[in-house]
Formats: structure tokens, sequence, C-alpha cells
């Protein structure tokens, strides 16, 4: 067992007043080398303070609730070991989006971004008796870009979308890419409009902070360079058909 | 955010920085060009030149170009298809082949 101090960033809707000077508040937990933060997060609200606030679902690197800022860098607290952090950890929420309490933030911005860009499957033709089936070199195409669980960590550590929050960002633009590629989809007309607008990819300065926190170690800036190579390549030859 | 700068914010800080100096410094510069057409002012400007202060400032633009130019090469290769796992790499190797010109060539301009 090792005890583990977590220096926590804290905000109360009805105490503290908005954007007012941060409180911190330390906890001392016991934990098991191989624990997760998560586990030490539970811990504190459980034994030490009920009202301490964070999310969490799967605490297997699923779902992307328990998203947020682990020593100054965006990721998912049931992804981390103690073992891998320091004595002291320091936990503050997402930055960028609006918090509403302690770690929880309003992911209502980013999905907007999502929904921005058609996150759905546009197939054309009848429909199948039954799948729509992919080969696995169609399926390896977006193996990558499918693992985004949407925990937040990439758009909110871009420093373009700090500076403009109007940028799709990029978990919006990972999400355009993959329905692009993904050869059982039949509109990327529409896709790559809704994304080479003035608040689309060409934003994107190529930082990287995006890729380096991923959880699921996506090649984020990877696929918004491939949608800039790809509005370039359209614009220049233009198809004929659809696809 | 991450509270430490990465390789890639580096990067994109030096490349917008020294973008800004340069285009700052083309003003003067195309200034000077104009006065290539009247030979006794244009000689004076190149008395100017050859201060010792006016040739350090030379190495200094040979510095900008450097981390301008390499930089953009690297954001170029990126761009263009090369894989996102050497973008660390190639920004230390922009910054050392950067050092290096940049030592030779300002040795040779301050001669
Ligand atoms: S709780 Fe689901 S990703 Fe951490």
């Amino acid at each position: 067992m090792v005890s583990k101090k977590f220096k926590i960033k804290r905000f109360d809707p009805e105490k503290d007043i908005p954007g007012g000077k941060p409180r911190w508040e330390e906890f001392t937990v016991e934990m098991d080398p191989f624990e997760r933060l998560l586990d030490g997060l539970v811990r504190i609200k459980e034994a030490q303070d009920g009202s301490l606030t964070f999310r969490l679902s799967c605490a297997h690197g699923m779902c992307g609730s328990c998203a947020m800022k682990i020593n100054g860098k965006n990721a998912l607290a049931c992804q981390t070991l103690a073992k891998n952090t320091p004595e002291a950890v320091v936990l503050e929420p997402l930055p960028v989006f609006p918090v509403i309490k302690d770690l929880v933030v309003d992911m209502d911005p980013f999905f907007e971004k999502i929904g921005a860009v058609m996150p759905w499957l546009v197939a054309d033709g009848p429909h199948p008796e039954r799948e729509r089936s992919q080969s696995p070199e169609e399926l390896g195409k977006i193996m990558d870009a499918i693992k985004c669980i949407m925990c937040g960590c990439c758009t909110s550590s871009c420093p373009v979308y700090r500076a403009d929050r109007d940028y799709l960002g990029p978990a919006a633009l990972v999400k355009a890419a993959r329905f692009i590629l993904d050869s059982r989809d039949a509109t990327w007309k529409e896709r790559l409009k809704a994304v080479s607008g003035e608040n689309g990819f060409w934003m994107c300065h190529s930082i990287y902070n995006c890729y380096e926190v991923c959880p699921r170690s996506i090649d984020i800036t990877g696929y918004i360079a491939w949608l800039k190579r790809l509005a370039v390549k359209k614009m220049f030859f233009p198809p004929k058909g659809q696809r | 955010m991450r509270d430490r700068p990465g390789a890639g914010f580096l990067a994109f800080i030096v490349h917008r920085g020294t973008g800004i100096v340069l285009a700052l410094f083309i003003l003067p510069h195309l200034y000077i060009l104009y006065f290539l057409g009247d030979p006794a002012r244009y000689e004076a400007i190149r008395r100017f030149c050859s201060r010792p202060l006016a040739r350090l400032s030379e190495a200094g633009l040979l510095g900008l170009v450097l981390a301008h130019g390499l930089n953009g090469i690297r954001i170029m290769l990126l761009e263009a298809g090369a894989p996102s796992r050497i973008q660390k790499t190639l920004f230390r190797a922009a910054v050392i082949a950067g050092l290096l010109l940049f030592f030779a060539g300002a040795r040779l301009m301050m001669r």
C-alpha cells in the first residue's frame, strides 16, 4: 500500500463564484500501486467527503466519462495507475469546457461539434437482407478512428480550440474522417463540406496535443492531415462519381 | 491542455513567432532594395550594413530563416503523410540541423 495525496481543484456552484479563485482541497488515501486513480476518488467520496463530484461509468477506459486533467495532462482517471503517478497527484476538471461541479464539466459544446459532422452512416442502395458487410481491409481503414470513446481529452487539450470555441476540434474531425473512410458510407461530399469550412480542419496547426493525450492512442492529427490532403486532392482532381 | 508544452506546441510557437518577425523584416528589406537605383544612397546603406552590429543582426536573420524554414519543412512532411509518431523526432532534428547550420553560417558571415 502507498499513501497518495490527492490535490483536487474544486468548484461548488452554490458556494463559489464562477471564474473566481480556485479552491484546492487535499485528501490522503491508502492505495495499492496497481489501483487506478479513479479508485482513490471513489474512496474519498465514500469515506471522506461525499460532496466530491466526478463522473464515472465503465471504470475500464471504455466510456470516456472520467476524463480529467491529471498532473497537467488530460487523461482518464480509470486508466491511470497509482504506481505511475507521483506521490501527490493534482486533479483538475478538463480545461476549456465550462465546469459544472468539481471535476464535472459541461460536455454539450463538445457533443454539438460532433453532431455537426453527421456522425451516422448514410448508406445508399436498397437495405440489405442482413448487415452491410466490410472486408477486413475496409475495416482496417477505420479501425483506429472507431476506437474513439469521445472523452474530450483531445479537444480540450487543443490550443486552437481554446482560442476559438467555434473550431470543430479534433474529436469531431476524427469522427468525420471515420465516416468518409467507411466503405459503406455514400456521402463523402457533404461530409467533406461540413468539415472544410472556416471552422473545419484548415484551422488545425498540427500542434499534436490531441495525439499526445488521446487515451486510446488514436492518430488524431494524422487523420486531420489526411482530411487536408483529401480536400486538396478532390479540388484538383474532382471525381466523376460519388466515391 | 498540457501544462508543460509539448514538442508540437513549441514547434508551433517557434514557427509562428519567427514567421511574424520575418514578415516585419520584409518591409525594411524592400525599402532598402528600392534604393538600388540610386548608387550614392545605396552605397551609404551598404556601408551601414558592414558595421559589426549590422552584421551580427544578419546572423540573427539567418537564425530566424533557419528556424522558420526547418519548422516549415517539418510541418510539410507531417501534413504530406509522414507518420505522427516521428513528429517529436522531426522537431529535434530541425533544432539540431538549425543550430549546426546557424553556427556554420554565422562563422562565415562574421569573418
Ligand atoms: S470510467 Fe469509463 S472511461 Fe473511465
